[in-house]
């Protein structure tokens, strides 16, 4: 839906236009100054979009159904536009060709403020993107360049402000396009500044740190008031603590929605993963969140699932299996290496006492060998519920192999829920 | 799809980089092969038409005294509705693109595209 809604914005943008030409003659005298003109408007259509996707709105969430979604759109919107926004001055250079004086005023800044600052708009933001898409930085430091990226969309803004094209002589062009720009430079001052302090967010201190093998398991007590989420949301956490690093990274939340207390379990991967296991009782916390709609199919229906939790994936299905109605059938299949990465098997046990329509597995990698779907049916008495929801989360190599065997034994597309935590 | 976009952008960037190149040498060429002619190769046309004193006050105020003969070489200027116009910047910042026939009568062109409305252009006047 979400994608949808920025394909019909652009649709939109090469409407409007159009509407800017007298007719094909307009277009045909000079199609690549046509093609060069559509380019950069469409390119400035994404870009605004992109930017608005990324302050993480919640309208614009409900609109994806998800922040993953909402982040890969992100990606795709802000990949295309850049293309679309480089092939703007050369397909201008082509038509000017022979005239390489001319050519010269589409690459270099010159006298033309309109021009000059569309060019420097453009190199700055190819620039950050050529770090963002190639650049192996560690992950504060590529969120410190991507932030700049305000500065070549204030630059383009102006540039579009400032040039004497079709946006400066059609008034609804004009207006779309400055609607979407402002709406993008607004969307970017308030990520960029206002969010940290005034998005959506809790404080919390940190009640119990405890170090499992790979695993730090962090219970948090809320110093205000709790926040609200749905089984299956997660949130950006970021401590106080210089040496842990402030910046934020989401976790699943894997604790009952109801209870005061919420848990968090982070394996070590990086740095920052790593050195969250030094936080210490008292130590605050910021969350900012909910996010994520994850769980919403299982809790909005009576559908049967199939959960599929690999590692550390594990955390969001320890929310929702406080969720399950009655009605409700579930298999729950927790996959780990080996059998002491099995953090939560002690809850999980405690928790299956009372739930008879909860049916749980471990599966350990090292004994049995990885968890395919073939070996999921086979448990299953050979058949899968063809009604039940797959509900898959886990390390991005598990969860694209998991698909994929899915899809292969005949499972509709529609019935697998997952999300893609890779958000950069 | 990731690889999609990175190979895209990957191309893009490297066409932006040829264009620079294909222009930088388009600039170097065409420099030294019309540096001693350009006068009378280039623009034959607009100069004929441009010898006048007012047209000369009314270049590129930002040209220094060492470049007026190159300004003057490229000058542009067209006819229209019984008028004389300077269109040499006009030229580049047209959003028609550079429709330009220096040194001749665009009466009929403005018309088409523009009606009579003589007052777009008036601040190109000589």
């Amino acid at each position: 839906m979400g994608n949808l809604v920025v394909v019909g914005m652009t649709v939109i943008t090469g409407f409007l236009w159009l509407l800017t030409k007298t007719g094909y003659f307009a277009i045909g005298a000079d199609p690549l100054r046509a093609l060069s003109q559509i380019l950069a408007l469409v390119g400035a259509t994404l870009l605004a979009i992109n930017f608005i996707l990324a302050a993480r709105l919640k309208v614009v969430e409900d609109l994806f159904k998800g922040l993953d979604k909402v982040y890969h759109a992100h990606h795709w919107t802000g990949a295309l536009a850049t293309v679309f926004l480089i092939n703007h001055p050369i397909w201008l250079v082509i038509n000017a060709i022979p005239q390489y004086q001319l050519a010269k005023l589409y690459l270099l800044p010159s006298d033309s403020k309109a021009y000059t600052l569309g060019i420097l708009a453009l190199y700055s933001m190819l620039l950050l993107i050529l770090i963002t898409l190639y650049a192996k930085i560690k992950y504060d430091t590529w969120l410190k360049t991507h932030k700049l990226m305000g500065f070549p969309l204030l630059l383009a803004s102006l540039h579009m402000l400032l040039i004497t094209s079709d946006i400066s002589r059609s008034p609804a062009l004009r207006l779309w396009l400055f609607a979407l720009t402002g709406c993008a430079l607004a969307a970017y001052f308030y990520k960029a500044f206002l969010y940290k302090s005034y998005g959506p967010q809790g404080l919390y201190r940190v009640a119990n740190v405890q170090s499992q093998g790979p695993y730090t398991l962090l219970k948090l007590r809320p110093v205000g008031e709790r926040m609200k989420f749905r089984a299956g949301q997660f949130a950006f956490l970021s401590t106080g603590n210089q040496t842990i690093g402030t910046e934020p990274h989401p976790y699943s939340f894997a604790s009952n929605p109801g209870d005061n207390i919420v848990q968090f379990a982070i394996k070590n991967l990086g740095d920052y993963t790593k050195n969250m296991r030094k936080s210490q009782a008292g130590d605050e916390i910021t969350l900012q969140g909910p996010y994520g709609r994850f769980g919403d199919a299982f809790l909005n229906s009576d559908r049967n699932a199939i959960w599929i939790g690999g590692g550390v994936g594990i955390t969001p299905f320890l929310s929702l299996m406080h969720k399950i109605k009655p009605k409700q059938q579930v298999e729950w299949f927790y996959s780990v290496n080996k059998p002491e990465e099995a953090l939560f098997e002690k809850i999980i046990q405690e928790a299956l006492q009372d739930k008879p329509n909860l049916r749980y597995r471990l599966h350990v990698a090292q004994k049995d060998g990885y968890l395919t779907a073939h070996k999921i049916r086979e448990k299953l008495g050979g058949t899968i519920d063809v009604a039940a929801m797959i509900m898959l989360c886990g390390p991005p190599a598990m969860m694209a192999a998991m698909k994929a065997q899915l899809l292969e034994i005949g499972i509709a597309p529609s019935n697998i829920i997952y999300e893609d935590f890779s958000l950069r | 799809m990731k690889k999609t976009t990175k190979l895209l952008v990957f191309l893009s960037t490297w066409a932006l980089v040829i264009s620079f190149v294909v222009v930088a040498i388009g600039i170097n060429s065409s420099n030294s092969a019309n540096t001693p002619t350009a006068v009378t190769s280039t623009n034959s046309s607009a100069a004929t038409t441009t010898n006048t004193p007012s047209a000369n006050t009314n270049s590129s105020s930002t040209s220094t005294t060492a470049n007026t003969t190159q300004t003057n070489s490229n000058r542009c200027v067209v006819t229209v509705n019984g008028s004389q116009y300077d269109v040499t910047q006009l030229q580049y910042t047209h959003s028609g693109g550079n429709v330009f026939s220096c040194g001749t009568d665009m009466t009929a062109t403005f018309e088409s595209m523009h009606g009579t409305r003589w007052s777009k252009i008036a601040r190109y006047k000589i």
